[in-house]
């Protein structure tokens, strides 16, 4: 209980608490995060799901993402790179659910709902079925690339920059620039089949 | 040194479209484009494939399971619930890693306070039933630990726009929390205000660690304190104050603040309609 006569220890304790909580209060990152959450949800979800998991492990997905971006935050770390750091996590937590379920056959769900979702009653059918062969060759193209090789262009996919791929991955500079243009290359050499 | 007049390769061709170059680099591969047909073409087909797979990609994604409203709001409840959690361990460590005293008085204090709870236990009440008093005494300043005060990523500029910061009661549950963390779970909650200690008027936030039971009826009560809040806007908005030190004397002892600013030793006359004497504790 506190009185109104000083105490010089419960004030000193008092003044750091204060301190510490001025710059960004707890609420304020929260705030951030929610922001953050908005901005990325859905393609973190995105990039989460082409990783082989469920709906709802996907949901399970992000929800510790921005979790852990709250602790990170609260206890002061890095906001260096924090769109490489959100991926990465996303990334990681997704892998380890996708372990964890033994779930290997949602790729291939993934690949089949390809040329359901392409069909769109009002275009063109001439123009949808060569648009829905392109991208069969796009596809086959991408599941004969290595997972990583596939990774880096999900990533490329979502706007992550060269660097942020790299920390997403754990892997270097350059082996991504390489990884893209190789497979960048396979993509544009589809039609050629 | 590069020769400008050799083709430029397709993996570099890919490090232009994802404006992955130097920028000296990136103008010298546009001036090459512009002058070369076979390259502007590999740039296309380049372009085309990164292009098309992208839109595969998006389209192909399954749909979000829930709803963003319903997502948001699970996570911002469990951040909710991780902050209070959180405030509850800090303020644990700041209390134990914040005293100099040798470990023999924590325990020589726990000991103290045994012996304190047992008569307490077996002193009769007024009512003539064993157990402790029903209210801690009236909090006029809030305890440091509990309430050390939070602000929100604010300037004075933003707490000084019209209508900004208005104060707003903290749900019932927040408020009875408050309650139960003062040891005040048998207050009459009409005698008190679950007030800011730092008012969203200077950039308070509704964290629990922001908030305390004050009363209405000890001599520096919720009135009181109003009028310092109002004092204290005031000369942050008309710049004879830093809104950083308004926060802190007010989240630092609310009543010296008053005395600082008011220059008095007592609540001022025209508050006296709300102002009673010290009352002895409740219970």
């Amino acid at each position: 209980m506190a009185s109104q006569s000083a105490n010089p220890g419960t004030e000193a304790a008092f003044l750091g608490a204060i301190d510490a909580a001025l710059p960004l209060g707890p609420e304020a990152i929260e705030e951030e995060v929610v922001l953050l959450f908005d901005e990325y949800r859905v393609r973190l979800l995105r990039y989460v799901l082409s990783l082989g998991i469920c709906a709802q492990d996907g949901e399970d997905v992000i929800q510790e993402v921005f979790l852990s971006l709250f602790r990170h935050l609260c206890l002061g770390r890095s906001r260096e790179n924090l769109r490489g750091w959100i991926f990465c996590v996303a990334h990681n937590l997704a892998l380890k659910q996708r372990n964890k379920n033994k779930r290997q056959q949602q790729r291939a769900v993934y690949e089949e709902l390809a040329l359901e979702k392409q069909l769109d009653p009002a275009a063109d059918p001439e123009e949808q079925l060569a648009i829905n062969e392109r991208q069969m060759r796009l596809l086959q193209v991408v599941n004969a690339l290595t997972e990583a090789d596939r990774w880096c262009l999900y990533l490329r996919a979502e706007g992550l920059r060269y660097r942020e791929i790299a920390h997403t991955l754990g892997l270097s500079l350059g082996s991504v620039a390489n990884s893209l243009g190789r497979s960048i290359q396979k993509l544009a050499r589809a039609d050629e089949r | 040194m590069r020769d400008d007049h050799k083709h430029i390769t397709q993996a570099e061709l890919l490090l232009a479209l994802d404006d992955e170059l130097s920028p000296r680099r990136s103008a010298e591969v546009q001036n090459h484009l512009d002058a070369c047909d076979m390259c502007r073409a590999a740039m296309g087909e380049l372009k085309n494939a990164a292009g098309d797979f992208d839109k595969a990609y998006r389209d192909n994604a399954n749909a979000p399971l829930h709803s963003a409203a319903s997502s948001r709001a699970a996570l911002q409840a469990k951040m909710a619930e991780m902050r209070t959690n959180r405030s509850r361990f800090a303020a644990w460590r700041a209390f134990i890693s914040g005293s100099s005293l040798p470990t023999w008085t924590y325990a020589l204090g726990l000991v103290v306070l045994a012996v304190l709870g047992y008569g307490l236990l077996r002193a009769p009440t007024p009512t003539g039933m064993p157990g402790v008093s029903d209210v801690r005494q009236d909090p006029i300043i809030p305890d440091a630990h509990l309430t050390p005060g939070v602000v929100r990523s604010v300037s004075a500029i933003d707490v000084c726009r019209p209508g900004a910061g208005e104060e707003t009661r903290p749900p019932a549950s927040v408020q009875k929390a408050v309650f139960h963390e003062y040891g005040m779970d048998g207050a009459q909650a009409q005698g008190y205000e679950v007030d800011h200690l730092i008012t969203p008027a200077l950039g308070g936030s509704d964290d629990i660690r922001n908030l305390w039971p004050e009363s209405y009826s000890s001599t520096w009560n919720a009135h009181v304190k109003d009028e310092l809040e109002d004092r204290l806007r005031n000369m942050v908005c008309g710049g004879q104050l830093d809104l950083t030190t308004a926060q802190r004397d007010i989240a630092r002892n609310w009543v010296s603040a008053y005395k600082k600013y008011f220059h008095t030793d007592r609540p001022l006359s025209h508050n006296s309609d709300f102002v009673e004497d010290d009352k002895p504790p409740k219970g």
